[in-house]
């Protein structure tokens, strides 16, 4: 294919905000002082499981300095979903702000609002609590026998899937006959694998400061990934109309999915119209760790039958995962679990349109902290046990991995019937692939580390080599359901404001969706002044999730840059005197064939001269293409096999984006996601001591890994074009999590002839498994 | 959340023991990477803060006859940067390197991390295979003792009110001495050891006449020696079948407690008798 030639897509642009942030000028939330602001801290359960028989804070309300204490008996009692998703929310409503029944160590009890942090925490202590302790359940295979406690008593219209059987939400689908496919099979391959609950780790932690404005309207400014979405979620909560809701990101520190929740935004807006004063409220590390949102963990189940040429006749994944206290996302976590794992491979029927798939996924109420979205959603787990489960097919086949993958893999223009009926918590949209760069991906990735030489290596002694691979995918955006919008207005200079309800996380958003708009322009990046986002001022965003920014809401930043352009030669055929064919848009000027006015001059025109107008365009778009991007990651590890330590020497990550807007963003992001699956794969891991306290809620004991731990690691990217994505791009912020987790597992069973089943792969688990072989 | 307090930074030992003396919940200041952590934590909750970091006393590196004397304010990357500490006692660097990170192992200090008395703590097991001595010192006077004699749990030692960690003095080791610090931890970049050994070898070439020290770490309340290893594998041969008995003899009596987030008794257990014969290894090459 011919590609067009870019001026401003495919360069590395410098960040739009890079000088701020490195100086150390970039405003977050808690830089933000209101006059009269209060503090508010949160009372939190030390009980996994409790009713509170009375709860007295008359003392605490006595206090100097305190102004409002907040408990189950003064909150709305209303059920909601933290979950940060589109209307109505696909998770349960299990939720209240405050109630009279804890259900982890570390629930919400009681607020309070105080004159400083000092005296809202002396408040708390003050709080007396009479409680009824109830049995607790604290593991998932334990949630849905009949004595275990019911964790949800809620009334109706809860959309809990089994509240009896503490099941939050459950989903099972079939596509072609996997029965006859496993029967058909010459082999088949079947075990369990287990995912550990880990942490997101952003670096700033949840905050919100909520005031009420000279109108008397609320306004919260937090850091969140959804503001629209908190702005929806709250208003019933607050019992304010969406229209008197104001609800602002500043900048934000990293989220990763864990502030696609809408966790203090409630009961701080509460203290506020209470109080009619400004209050922040800012968790702790420890409460991060505790009260924020971790990745499910899961069993899988994970079932792949072949021929003995290494055709698929079927594939088959149930997962049983660990929600937590409370749903949120807890049904489509699970869904995506199988949606992007399965479709990823064929199976030898696929030619009649069918897929011999059957995928089945519980999530349980457990007396544990909460789970949620975090970068991948669902995906890494998915990944690990199908994943490990081809490359232990392809052994047992005595093929080589990469070759029983390659004949699997989709192709470009094929259509798995599963995502059609497996999507967003209910079916899917029917999807045809429309680029497809994965063979490609295998064959750069193998020849950067090696493949061929380092799988013949000879093996012995204490320390043992080996290299794995995994292929991977994700979606971009949410099919038939994410919309972004982008309103841009172009000024006297030539420059042009773009407003996004997009939020950019640190991801570089904001960056991409400048690059975009000044391409259409003809203008450089640095000429667009990005704002995001402001309920009040920008345009709706479904926000940060999904890996849908670049390919949603940059979708949306081209069409608006499009009709600004439209309007900007149809004045410059007039002020030129020039046929519009004649006219291009070049380094932020019109040229026609003899004469050429920049931008700012247009501009001028249209606000000074000549049937005056402000040159603006708002668009919005919306997708029912979900196209994956697909990466191939290889890892070489050294597996000790007297201390069990695993070292990743070298890992490489080749990436199919489509093309990628800004090279060096996504290689960041790629090399981003890469820790975060080397931490899950290797050291990360929630620790409860038996009464379901979380033991090793510090950094100094939930290990992520430091930059010294990190492998030297290669991305590649490798360009297609999808024709459904600006400038051909597709989504690259998500599908990096998912290769660690397999790729390592699959290394270190070519190093060991060892099986791991279980992230993360500490060296203790290495050690036992390598003296139960 | 840090509570209000009282600061003093005196520059002179005099001044400093008064103020110690005074106060009964008095907590003496160094670099704070520990101290400044339990104070957020609340779980020391000092009315008194005294900074030592002005005294002269408690600085520098510098031989004291056939001793090496360091001041308890020697932070770790102090020792990084001694000639000294490099050619005689490589253990130290050994440990220092893997200590914190470069911002902690700027401020941390050897003597906070004696005080501090952490079973696991990065000079704990060298000290004690280096058999040094603390220079303790208070109103009524000065003494000295073995740092085994020092510590005596977790978090305990022989500190009485009012006094401070002046110096740590070191015995030179014979001339040809070799020795190394071996640790496991869960990630390489800002972990505590799950478990760490430190092991001197003198008289590395001549077996007959070899001794063998070990210490360990984090497998009791206090960096212990292993003596029995150190007897049995006194002046012998390294063969295979030693090292499986020393693997086996380095375990008895071990009882890690079970609690440690960063590995399983079994698994520090194991370890020590591992990290020893990686150090043998090295150690008795060439
Ligand atoms: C991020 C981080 C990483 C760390 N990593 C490691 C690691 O890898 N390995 C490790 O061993 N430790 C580690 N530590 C712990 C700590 O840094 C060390 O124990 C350090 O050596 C303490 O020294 P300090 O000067 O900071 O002590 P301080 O915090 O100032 O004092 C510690 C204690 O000793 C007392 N004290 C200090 N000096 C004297 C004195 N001269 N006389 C009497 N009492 C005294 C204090 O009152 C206090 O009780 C880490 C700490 C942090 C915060």
């Amino acid at each position: 294919m011919k590609r067009p030639k870019y001026r401003s897509v495919g360069q590395n642009q410098r960040k739009v905000d890079g000088e701020a942030l490195v100086t150390g000028q970039a405003r977050y939330v808690d830089d933000i002082e209101l006059r009269g602001m209060l503090y508010g801290k949160i009372l939190r359960s030390p009980h996994a499981h409790a009713r509170i028989l009375e709860i007295d804070a008359d003392e605490a309300r006595g206090l100097p300095g305190v102004h409002a204490v907040l408990t189950h008996h003064n909150v709305p009692r209303i059920q909601y979903t933290t979950a940060g998703q589109g209307a109505p929310e696909p998770s349960p409503k299990d939720t209240f702000v405050l109630d009279e029944k804890v259900r982890y160590v570390g629930d919400s009890v009681a607020a309070v609002a105080a004159e400083t942090a000092q005296i809202a925490e002396e408040a708390l202590k003050k709080i007396k609590v009479r409680w009824e302790v109830l049995p607790a359940v604290l593991d998932m295979e334990q949630a849905m026998t009949p004595d275990a406690p019911r964790i949800h008593e809620m009334p109706s219209a809860n959309e809990i899937s089994n509240p009896e059987k503490n099941i939050a939400a459950q989903v099972e689908v079939t596509d072609g006959d996997p029965e006859r496919g496993f029967a058909e099979a010459d082999l088949v391959v079947e075990n369990h694998y287990r995912a550990g609950r880990v942490h997101a780790s952003h670096t700033e932690p949840h905050i919100c400061i909520t005031c009420l404005d000279e109108a008397g309207r609320l306004v919260v400014r937090t850091s969140t990934q959804v503001p629209f979405h908190v702005r929806r979620i709250i208003a019933p909560l607050v019992n304010l109309p969406i229209g008197k809701i104001r609800v602002i990101k500043p900048r934000i520190g990293g989220g990763f999915g864990a502030k696609q929740e809408v966790l203090l935004e409630p009961i701080c807006a509460l203290l506020t119209l209470k109080t009619g004063r400004p209050v922040r409220i800012r968790l702790t590390r420890e409460e991060e760790f505790i009260s924020s949102r971790t990745r499910h963990a899961q069993i899988l189940r994970s079932k792949v039958g072949a021929k003995s040429d290494g055709t698929i006749t079927a594939t088959e994944l149930e997962v049983l995962a660990d929600t937590g206290a409370y749903g949120s996302h807890a049904l489509t976590v699970q869904c995506n679990t199988g949606s992007k794992s399965l479709p990823l491979y064929r199976t030898h029927q696929y030619r009649k349109g069918v897929n011999n798939v059957h995928f089945k996924a519980t999530a349980v109420y457990t007396n544990l902290p909460v789970a949620g979205a975090i970068r991948g959603y669902g995906a890494p787990q998915g990944f690990f046990a199908l994943d490990s489960t081809l490359d232990e097919m392809a052994h047992k086949l005595k093929m080589d991995p990469i070759d029983f993958r390659l004949k699997n893999l989709v192709r470009k223009g094929d259509s798995p019937a599963l995502l059609e009926k497996l999507g967003e918590g209910r079916e899917g949209v029917k999807q045809i692939l429309k680029s497809c760069g994965v063979r490609e991906c295998i064959k750069r990735g193998m020849a950067e580390i090696e493949w061929q030489q380092k799988r013949a290596r000879k093996n012995g002694g204490v320390v043992r080599r080996g290299v794995g691979m995994a292929v991977l995918q994700q979606g971009s955006g949410i099919p038939g359901i994410d919309m972004g919008a982008v309103t841009i207005k172009l000024n006297e200079d030539g420059s042009f404001n773009l407003m996004t309800g997009a939020t950019d996380l640190g991801t570089g958003s904001d960056t991409i969706l400048a690059q975009i708009a000044a391409e259409v322009l003809g203008t450089a990046a640095d000429k667009c002044h990005v704002f995001s986002s402001d309920t009040d001022l920008t345009p709706y965003d479904t926000g940060a999730y999904a890996s849908s920014t670049t390919y949603i809401t940059g979708m949306a930043a081209k069409k608006a840059a499009e009709e600004i352009r439209r309007k900007v030669l149809a004045r410059a055929v007039r002020m030129l005197s020039e046929k519009r064919g004649d006219l291009t848009l070049e380094n932020g000027r019109v040229k026609g064939r003899k004469k050429s006015i920049s931008l700012g001059e247009v501009c001028a025109d249209a606000l000074y001269e000549h049937d005056q107008e402000q040159i603006m365009a708002t668009a919005s778009h919306i997708s029912y293409d979900c196209p994956p991007p697909f990466a191939a990651h290889f890892a070489d590890v050294a597996v000790d096999t007297e201390t069990g330590q695993v070292r990743v020497l070298k890992y490489v990550a080749a990436v199919d984006c489509g093309t990628a807007i800004n090279p060096q963003l996504a290689e960041g992001q790629t090399l981003g996601g890469i820790h975060m699956g080397l931490g899950y794969a290797l050291s990360e891991e929630y620790q409860f001591d038996d009464r379901g306290r979380l033991m090793n809620p510090r950094f100094l004991d939930y290990k992520i890994l430091s930059a010294s731990d990190m492998p030297e690691i290669k991305v590649i990217l490798v360009p297609t074009f999808e024709p459904t994505g600006p400038f051909g791009a597709k989504s690259v912020s998500e599908i990096p999590t998912n290769g660690p987790a397999p790729a390592i597992g699959n290394a270190i069973f070519h190093a060991l002839g060892v099986r791991l089943r279980e992230v993360p792969f500490t060296p203790e688990r290495v050690l036992k498994a390598l003296r139960n072989a | 959340m840090l509570r209000p307090f009282d600061y003093f930074h005196p520059n002179d030992m005099a001044e400093t023991l008064t103020l110690l003396d005074q106060e009964d919940e008095t907590s003496v200041l160094a670099g704070g990477t520990d101290l400044l952590v339990k104070m957020r934590r609340g779980s020391i909750r000092p009315p008194v803060v005294v900074d030592i970091k002005g005294l002269e006393e408690c600085q520098g590196i510098r031989w004291e006859g056939d001793r090496l004397s360091l001041g308890s304010l020697t932070t770790f990357n102090d020792l990084l940067r001694s000639q000294e500490a490099h050619k005689h006692f490589p253990l130290l660097i050994d440990a220092a390197r893997v200590m914190g990170c470069y911002e902690v192992r700027e401020r941390a200090t050897l003597g906070g991390n004696v005080v501090n008395a952490s079973p696991g703590a990065e000079s704990g097991s060298p000290l004690a295979v280096l058999e040094a001595q603390v220079v303790l010192k208070g109103r009524r006077g000065e003494r000295q003792m073995s740092i085994g004699h020092f510590w005596q749990g977790v978090g305990k030692t022989d500190l009485a009110p009012g006094e401070l960690l002046v110096r740590i003095v070191i015995p030179r080791l014979p001339e040809g001495s070799r020795s190394t610090y071996l640790r496991r931890s869960r990630v390489q970049g800002m972990d505590l050891a799950s478990v760490n050994v430190a092991v001197v070898v003198i008289n590395p070439r001549l077996p007959e006449s070899r001794e063998i020290r070990v210490a360990l770490g984090a497998v009791a309340p206090t960096p212990i020696r292993a003596r029995e290893v150190e007897t049995l594998l006194r002046g012998q041969e390294i063969t295979s079948s030693l090292l499986s008995q020393m693997r086996d003899k380095i375990q008895e009596g071990l009882a890690p407690r079970t609690t440690s987030l960063r590995a399983t008794p079994g698994y520090k257990k194991e370890m020590v008798g591992v990290l020893t014969e990686m150090a043998l290894e090295v150690l008795l090459k060439g």
